[in-house]
């Protein structure tokens, strides 16, 4: 049988840098995502991520293996370009149709011809697990 | 009220594997690859405000900047975003990652990160913030 510890604060063996495990809960982040979208769209490292899928040119949906409990979750991102190093930046897709408890569509921009494919975009999201 | 006192927290099947229930009461989440690696926020003095096993940095020129993570990442796979408050100008601006497909400028050590204005021109910010997740190694 796995082992189980309940508690409802960490502290240090000084008793001090206390902690509630709430903190813990709701202040990890419960999905992380690197990807090369040049050519075939690849994973580089991820964690709760089952999937992804290109949608086109800077679209990626990542899918997750574990829900989140509602939509209210905070998305952030950031890529490079494939080439040179001017200004680029993710943001949320077209709709709220793709953007859901179990996956959200980030698009990468480049700022003088819209979207663009990265060789490296990544992404993270923090909020409650369903 | 359940309080326990601790220095370090270790897998019994995986030493570096403990699951934690999620919000809704069920799920689990893995606790080391959920927490935040390193984090950092950088005022326009280049004064660390605060940060996580980043504590140092080097500029590289304008909004150009490469964090030095003092305990090392698995690889260079890691996942940094980064915000930013622009300066005195006002307006908007943006933080990107760094580099073409064949930068290596960061690595299982450095996290480099790109921050830039609306005008597509790097500029140094007045905050620029950071937060890498990933593997340690």
């Amino acid at each position: 049988m796995a082992s189980e510890l309940r508690v409802n604060t960490l502290k240090d063996a000084a008793g001090n840098n206390s902690i509630a495990t709430s903190f813990v809960a709701n202040g990890s982040a419960k999905a992380w995502h690197h990807y090369n979208q040049s050519g075939t769209l690849a994973t580089v490292d991820s964690f709760n991520v089952s999937s992804a899928a290109d949608g086109g040119v800077g679209i990626t949906r990542t899918v997750y293996t574990n829900a989140l409990a509602n939509v209210g979750y905070a998305v952030s991102g950031s890529h490079n370009l494939p080439s040179g190093n001017t200004a680029s930046w993710v943001s949320g897709y077209d709709n709220s149709a793709d953007f859901t408890t179990g996956q959200v569509t980030c698009s990468t921009f480049n700022a003088g011809s819209g979207r663009v494919d990265a060789t490296k975009a990544m992404m993270s999201i923090h909020g409650d697990l369903a | 009220m359940s309080e326990i006192l601790v220095n370090k927290l270790t897998g019994t099947s995986t030493a570096g594997s403990i699951l934690v229930t999620g919000e809704g009461n069920s799920t689990t989440t893995n606790l080391q690859q959920g927490l935040a690696k390193a984090f950092c926020s950088i005022e326009l003095d280049d004064t660390i405000l605060e940060s996580l096993n980043a504590t140092s940095f080097t500029d590289n020129g304008t909004g150009d900047i490469t964090h030095t993570l003092a305990s090392a990442m698995s690889n260079k796979n890691h996942v940094t975003v980064g915000y930013n408050i622009r300066n005195n100008n006002g307006g908007t601006a943006w933080s990107g990652g760094y580099g073409n497909s064949s930068d290596t400028s960061s690595t299982s050590t450095t996290a480099r990160i790109y921050h830039l204005n609306a005008s597509n021109s790097p500029e140094d910010q007045r905050r620029a913030m950071m937060v890498t997740h990933g593997d340690l190694a």
